[in-house]
């Protein structure tokens, strides 16, 4: 299944795919990441784990980024969260009068194929609409000072 | 130093044919037998990410591998832990029709890690030879690679 979110974001393009290919600031950024560990990273790809916050407790995923600047930024999630087969998406990043309309869309598999997507979809629209909101905040925060 | 090598060869298979035995890692020892202990941690068809045992100059290395299919039908894959001797390994494999056979390019990129006190003169002259040991290797690779699509394509 796949869903999509979007947040325009009052900072150019180029600053805020450098927000977000910048795995560092996503603890930063984020109150709810624990801990990020970049395994790899040249000029196109990443790979990473990140340690985030859960109401079940800490979950830990796995994955690869390709960095496609300033338009595109492609996740694959090789550990995927608990409940999920498979996760991945994008965030594209679309310049317009000095502003930056920041897409972010998830392609999911649920491991139980009699789950609940829809209640799934939800619940990852919030987190999409809540981490959207914190990184434009930090965008244009950014551009302020 | 970083260093780039491309090496290339004719094989009788389609791009597509070539592209999938070279993407099928858990099979490569039936065609190079230099690899072992193959563990796939992952893989979705475009995105690959597996661990293994590598024979090379004598040597048993271990090292860890994301493969990426691209758009266009090539496989490209960089090394997180790359081989012990190195700082770093990248590449790609190149299926490019031409007519009937498929010339498969093999292109690395990688920069060996300097021996304790070894001087630049030492070091490039190492490289060098390194590095055509390596373009030989990448030879052979392709050479069994070009083997195993004849007997295939005569079978």
């Amino acid at each position: 299944m796949r869903i999509c979110e979007q947040m325009v974001v009052d900072a150019p393009a180029e600053s805020v795919y450098g927000l977000y290919a910048d795995l560092a600031a996503w603890k930063r950024v984020l109150p709810d990441v624990v801990d990020v560990e970049v395994h790899y990273m040249d000029a196109h790809r990443q790979e990473f784990s990140m340690t985030v916050e859960r109401p079940g407790g800490l979950e830990t995923v796995s994955g690869v980024r390709h960095l496609r600047a300033p338009h595109e930024l492609e996740l694959v999630q090789t550990t995927p969260p608990p409940g999920l087969a498979a996760m991945r998406g994008t965030w594209t990043f679309t310049p317009e009068n000095g502003k930056t309309t920041v897409t972010a869309s998830r392609e999911f598999t649920l491991l139980d194929p009699d789950g609940d997507e829809q209640r799934f979809a939800e619940k990852l629209r919030g987190f999409l609409r809540t981490n959207l909101d914190l990184f434009r905040r930090a965008a244009e925060g950014e551009r302020v000072h | 130093m970083s260093e780039c090598i491309e090496v290339d060869r004719l094989v009788t298979a389609s791009p597509g044919r070539a592209a999938e035995v070279f993407w099928d890692i858990t099979g490569w020892y039936r065609i190079w037998d230099r690899i072992s202990e193959v563990h796939v941690g992952y893989d979705d068809g475009a995105h690959q990410e597996f661990a293994m045992r590598v024979e090379r100059d004598g040597r048993l290395e271990q090292v860890r591998t994301l493969r990426f299919l691209t758009g266009s039908g090539d496989i490209e894959f960089v090394s997180p832990e790359p081989p012990p001797t190195m700082a770093f390994h990248r590449g790609a494999w190149r299926f490019t029709a031409k007519g009937d056979h498929c010339q498969i390019t093999a292109e690395r990129s990688y920069e060996l890690l300097r021996e304790p006190g070894e001087d630049d003169a030492a070091y490039q002259a190492r490289s060098g030879e390194y590095r055509d040991r390596f373009a030989q290797r990448l030879g052979r690779i392709l050479d069994c690679f070009a083997a195993h699509f004849m007997a295939e394509a005569t079978t």
